[in-house]
């Protein structure tokens, strides 16, 4: 793997040579993938990826644990987002055992949802900010993140590894004072994000790092399978949480965030994708609100967070049959499917779509023929995250 | 050579100096930024962590050297060395003590532009001598930044001299004295060298040559131990020469008010102003991002060079009128 054939090339009459580069797989900043690029002079003329340097074998391992314990293994595709990706998998599992769960534990599911969404997409946009040596955004958005987490981890109990969503419910209820935690620290997030605006989307050098950079059109992003932000930064309207419907997005009205033809940007280019992103976190906070007035106004006795009863959870036992769930992960559509061969509590065979895969299709496809130094501004407006990308 | 001036060699423009401004800015670096950043910063050595930057050095010391095996080694030992002698010699030709420069020199603004220009060739020599694809690549994009200021900043410093009437630094700081700083009558040359220093040392946004996600460390990629240190302080020795410059160049150098215990000529003024220019490139750094080597290029030979013209006009202007 990773062998490319180099050449020579002729231009008035001087020769120039191919260059092999590698970026990774111990890359500060982007995490254990690899990619090897073949350029002419500053111009990249091929590209290859090298994944599977934290392939932990999530699907084989999932056929030897039962569908509690599976719950961790979920959350590992990636970590940074591990609630939309839980919920995927216990939609799938319930839809397979057949748990109808209660209206409020879907609100409290879209609440967590979104809450993590803001870690990662803040996570992210400070990512790109440091890659272009912006550190201010990184560390304001860092401790905005941290303000998010806060309030996850006092909805969920977790930071990042929450298990919190488990087949058939939540494990605990919200706690009384959640509203107003959520109000008080999404003060300070949005003043933070006032702080990223400035430095990172208004910052002249770093728009002119990303405008027109990296264009991905709309008909190449549907052809490649693109999901996620970044479909919606090429100007398409695709959004699991609208077109499924799923949880309590239908209820609520969701809308997605699409890129819309700006003044200073191209649809489809990073910093389409970026401002999506930035866009959606606002989204997501309003959203929050919204949930939060939402779940406070259900009565005392109609807070069941459990379906089914406590032991049964720990033993849930698998029909055969299949089913598959999907959600709008911060990154892209995430789905689970589930095959169960014969009555028992392992599942037979189960099959993880991340939104990475494709998102490293079109970063290969992107970064042909543009500079090396457009490689980082590239990669982090995708969003792709290395331990999704092998699972 | 008197013993005044070997003292001279050893401290003050010598090598403990360079060492000693190296750790202060470095610490004033991570401070300040820590403030932009809004975190802490260097917090548990020592009384309020000042001893941070003396245990990072300790620390870069005790590391085994390692020389890559496909390296040129005399070069790679004694080129980034070279780097520290000429800023050295630059400095010792600046007139920053009421005393006069280690080095009379005539001409000496001349003298000092000319030893900057041998930068960018003793990074493409160390560049190549380390063999390694993100150094080399580095040390390219070292040289594609230098090159496109250079003109820029010798026409800057020809306007000056054109102003003054004199290629002497000292000359120029006997006008100062007379006529109040120069930064107010050549803002424009002040901010096209603040933008060439920017470009010298390789902060941002001109940090290309060090960008880690593209060329990881630049040319430092191969260098551990006494060579990593080097390298690092040659960054910060450039901001000291450059930072150095520009106090005596625009801000009247060693000549002040006089205040108090600091008398007119001291070289307390020159330390508060140069103290004051270091900074101000520590502040620019948190707001700033980094442009592409391409970019930098078409910034230097296009926007930097009219801003110099347009000053060079109007030193012309400043002559006639007089």
């Amino acid at each position: 793997m990773g062998m490319m054939e180099l050449g020579s090339r002729e231009k008035d009459g001087k020769v120039y040579y191919d260059f092999m580069l590698n970026r990774g797989p111990q890359h500060p900043g982007y995490g254990p993938v690899r990619l090897i690029v073949k350029v002419n002079g500053d111009y990249i003329e091929d590209a290859r990826l090298d994944p599977g340097y934290v392939h932990r074998g999530l699907e084989k391992l999932m056929e030897y644990r039962t569908a509690l314990q599976n719950i961790p293994l979920a959350e590992r595709a990636c970590f940074i987002d591990s609630i939309n990706s839980t919920r995927a998998y216990v939609m799938a599992v319930e839809k397979l055992v057949g748990i109808e769960v209660p209206e409020y534990v879907e609100v409290l599911r879209t609440l967590a949802g979104e809450l993590n969404r803001i870690v990662s997409h803040l996570t992210r946009l400070g990512m790109a900010g440091g890659a272009m040596s912006q550190h201010t955004a990184f560390m304001r958005s860092i401790k905005a993140r941290e303000r998010a987490l806060i309030a996850l981890e006092a909805l969920t109990g977790g930071r990042y590894g929450t298990e919190f969503i488990i087949p058939g419910g939540l494990t605990n209820d919200m706690p009384q004072d959640l509203p107003d935690i959520i109000e008080r620290e999404f003060k300070k997030i949005e003043e933070r994000l006032k702080d990223v605006e400035t430095v990172l989307l208004k910052n002249r050098i770093f728009q002119s790092r990303l405008i027109g950079v990296g264009i991905l059109k709309p008909e190449e992003a549907i052809e490649l399978g693109v999901t996620g932000p970044s479909l919606r930064g090429s100007g398409v309207r695709y959004d699991v949480r609208e077109a499924d419907g799923y949880g309590y997005y239908k209820e609520i009205d969701f809308e997605p965030v699409v890129a819309e033809k700006g003044d200073i940007y191209e649809i489809g280019d990073c910093y389409a994708r970026v401002r999506v992103r930035y866009q959606e976190i606002r989204r997501s906070m309003e959203m929050v609100r919204k949930l939060v007035k939402i779940a406070q106004s259900f009565p005392k006795n109609e807070r069941k967070i459990l379906a089914i009863p406590k032991p049964r959870v720990a033993t849930l036992t698998f029909e055969p049959g299949e089913a598959y769930a999907r959600t709008e992960r911060a990154r892209g559509e995430m789905l689970y499917y589930i095959v169960a061969k014969k009555k028992g509590p392992y599942p037979y065979r189960v099959k993880i779509k991340s939104p990475s895969p494709t998102l490293m299709q079109a970063f290969l496809k992107l970064i042909k023929g543009v500079r090396i130094a457009d490689i980082p501004a590239i990669h982090l407006s995708l969003d792709e995250c290395p331990g999704d990308l092998d699972r | 050579m008197g013993m005044e001036k070997r003292m001279m060699l050893v401290f003050f423009p010598g090598a403990t100096s360079f060492i000693l401004y190296s750790m202060l800015s470095m610490r004033l670096e991570r401070k300040t930024l820590a403030r932009i950043h809004s975190r802490i910063g260097p917090k548990h050595a020592g009384p309020r962590g000042i001893l941070q930057t003396l245990y990072d050095l300790l620390k870069v010391l005790i590391k085994q050297l390692i020389i890559p095996r496909r390296a040129d080694k005399l070069a790679y030992v004694i080129v980034p060395q070279l780097a520290i002698v000429f800023l050295g010699v630059a400095l010792m030709a600046m007139p920053i003590r009421p005393q006069g420069p280690f080095l009379e020199i005539p001409h000496s603004l001349l003298f000092v532009a000319a030893v900057f220009t041998a930068m960018p060739v003793i990074f493409a020599v160390a560049a190549r001598s380390t063999m390694n694809k993100y150094s080399i690549m580095g040390g390219a994009r070292s040289i594609i930044s230098f090159v496109a200021f250079e003109t820029a900043k010798l026409v800057t410093i020809a306007s000056i001299a054109r102003l003054v009437g004199s290629r002497d630094l000292e000359a120029i700081l006997e006008r100062q004295n007379s006529h109040g700083p120069l930064a107010l009558y050549l803002p424009l040359a002040f901010i096209v060298l603040l933008i060439v220093t920017l470009v010298e040392t390789e902060r941002p946004p001109f940090d290309a040559p060090e960008a880690e996600p593209e060329v990881a460390f630049g040319l430092a990629t191969e260098y551990t131990s006494v060579m990593l240190a080097v390298r690092i302080a040659t960054g910060y020795v450039t901001l000291y020469a450059l930072s150095s410059l520009l106090s005596i160049l625009f801000l009247g150098g060693y000549y002040g008010i006089p205040i108090g215990p600091i008398g007119e000529k001291s070289v307390r003024w020159f330390i508060l102003k140069l103290a004051f220019v270091t900074r101000l490139f520590f502040v620019l750094r948190g707001g700033l991002a980094r442009y592409r080597p391409d970019q930098i290029a078409r910034y230097g030979r296009r926007i930097a060079m009219v801003l110099a013209y347009i000053n060079l006009l109007r030193a012309g202007y400043l002559v006639l009128r007089r």
